[in-house]
């Protein structure tokens, strides 16, 4: 496999760790960091700063009887195993996908779709390209993200092969295509407005409603 | 961008998608086989570094429930004082403490002290819950990455490295005040890159990142091997 080129800005990791990113967003983002070493290892220095300042927090004393209960779910609470991840779909898509392979859709010769999910705002969506022919565009606006996972594109921009990510905004005017060769199967986002809802509080502001 | 400079070259970087590295792992869950653990156990004990983190590595391989309250003493407090910080009601705190708490038991097989800190994993793991509850959705993670803990052994220098950066982080941080660590944390929620925070502060953070890199291509080129 290639090397990955095409990441995604530290911002957007951070907000993806944070929880701020919206469904559709949240699920690239995560499928790319289960593809790429080098954005994992920055989300994973995210916690490590995490885990320092917590060290620095004041302590407050759980209720005297939590420890025992603790030791008592143990026991009794059974850990859910994750849905696997197969063939070229990594293991967040299969989630997404219940672990059920996508039952694609045509759009054209040579073009088929699966939703994964889709509301006003935002869309997440599993592309199949043959190669040569160009990857329908899925957003009329709002920012999109789409995530090789199988095969290549390019466009005016550059290649992109696995695990390469191209984040476009509304504005960029492309025509990627997929290249010759095996079949070009993405993973791509459109979103008017990234961030999750808009309730989700940042860091030290009051969660209300838990 | 997400590029690092390493002090040495990396081996060479070997994609592996997580289908592969399920099927490498078909039998051969080497957890609890402790030679190489010791070693590195031992050494952490020697160098007195991070209590929690000798803990968590004893609960993985030991399933020691006595070790395990341990580790719940040694981090429990001041996880409730972060999540009611964060603005959780007390019960919701201690809800989610004891969620955070039976995850910590069922993955502990999961943690790779070459790749993070008991504080960094478990921190990880009360942001999800706490994530997760405010959101009600289920947000997508990343693919889990196993580990085998035979690989370890020859990594033992690098779990020490990091957990030397990780306390000269945690010096840097304590020796500041509290509007000071405010900043940091403002600005480790996206507002600035590592290198920014780095430029500005001094801490290590890229040294941690190029760390974490390391260890997570050693992980994937010993998984690609077996």
């Amino acid at each position: 496999m290639k090397q990955i080129d095409h990441h995604i800005a530290p911002e957007m990791l951070a907000d993806y760790s944070n929880g701020h990113l919206d469904y559709a967003t949240s699920l690239v983002v995560a499928s790319h960091v289960s593809l790429c070493d080098s954005c994992r290892a920055e989300i994973d220095t995210f916690d490590v700063l995490g885990g320092a300042l917590l060290q620095e927090e004041i302590a407050q004393e759980p209720s005297p009887d939590l420890e025992d209960t603790i030791l008592k779910a143990i026991h009794t609470s059974v850990a859910q195993p994750r849905v696997k991840a197969s063939g070229p779909l990594p293991q967040p898509v299969m989630e997404a996908l219940n672990g059920k392979q996508p039952a694609w859709k045509s759009l054209g010769p040579g073009i088929r779709q699966h939703i994964i999910a889709r509301d006003k705002k935002s869309s997440v969506r599993l592309l199949y390209i043959e190669g040569g022919k160009p990857v329908p565009e899925h957003s009329h606006k709002g920012q999109e993200l789409t995530l090789v996972l199988q095969g290549a594109f390019g466009d005016k921009t550059g290649e992109f092969h696995v695990g390469d990510v191209e984040v476009a905004d509304g504005d960029l005017e492309h025509q990627p295509i997929a290249m010759h060769g095996e079949a070009c199967i993405c993973l791509a986002s459109t979103s008017d407005n990234l961030i999750f809802k808009s309730m989700l509080p940042r860091l030290l502001q009051p969660i209300f409603g838990i | 961008m997400c590029t690092v400079a390493l002090k040495s070259p990396p081996p060479a970087p070997i994609a592996l998608r997580p289908k592969r590295v399920s099927k490498a792992l078909k039998g051969k869950a080497i957890r609890g086989n402790t030679t190489g653990n010791f070693r590195i156990v031992e050494k952490m004990v020697e160098t007195k570094r991070d209590e929690a983190t000798l803990y968590l590595i004893k609960v993985r391989d030991h399933r020691d429930e006595l070790v395990f309250r341990k580790l719940y003493r040694s981090l429990a407090p001041k996880l409730l004082g972060h999540l009611q910080k964060r603005g959780m009601t007390r019960d919701a705190a201690e809800e989610v403490l004891q969620e955070t708490f039976v995850t910590i038991w069922q993955k502990a097989h999961q943690f790779d002290p070459a790749r993070a800190n008991a504080a960094a994993w478990i921190f990880q793991i009360a942001r999800n819950k706490m994530i997760d509850r405010f959101r009600g959705d289920k947000r997508p993670l990343p693919a889990d990455i196993e580990i085998l803990t035979e690989t370890q052994d020859p990594d033992a220098e690098d779990i020490l490295s990091l957990q030397d950066d990780i306390a000269e982080l945690q010096t840097a941080l304590s020796q500041m005040n509290a509007d000071q660590r405010d900043i940091i944390e403002k600005a480790f929620l996206g507002e600035m890159s590592h290198s920014e925070i780095q430029e500005l502060t001094g801490l290590p953070l890229g040294t941690i990142k190029s760390r974490i890199r390391l260890g997570l291509e050693k992980l994937r080129y010993e998984l690609s091997k077996t």
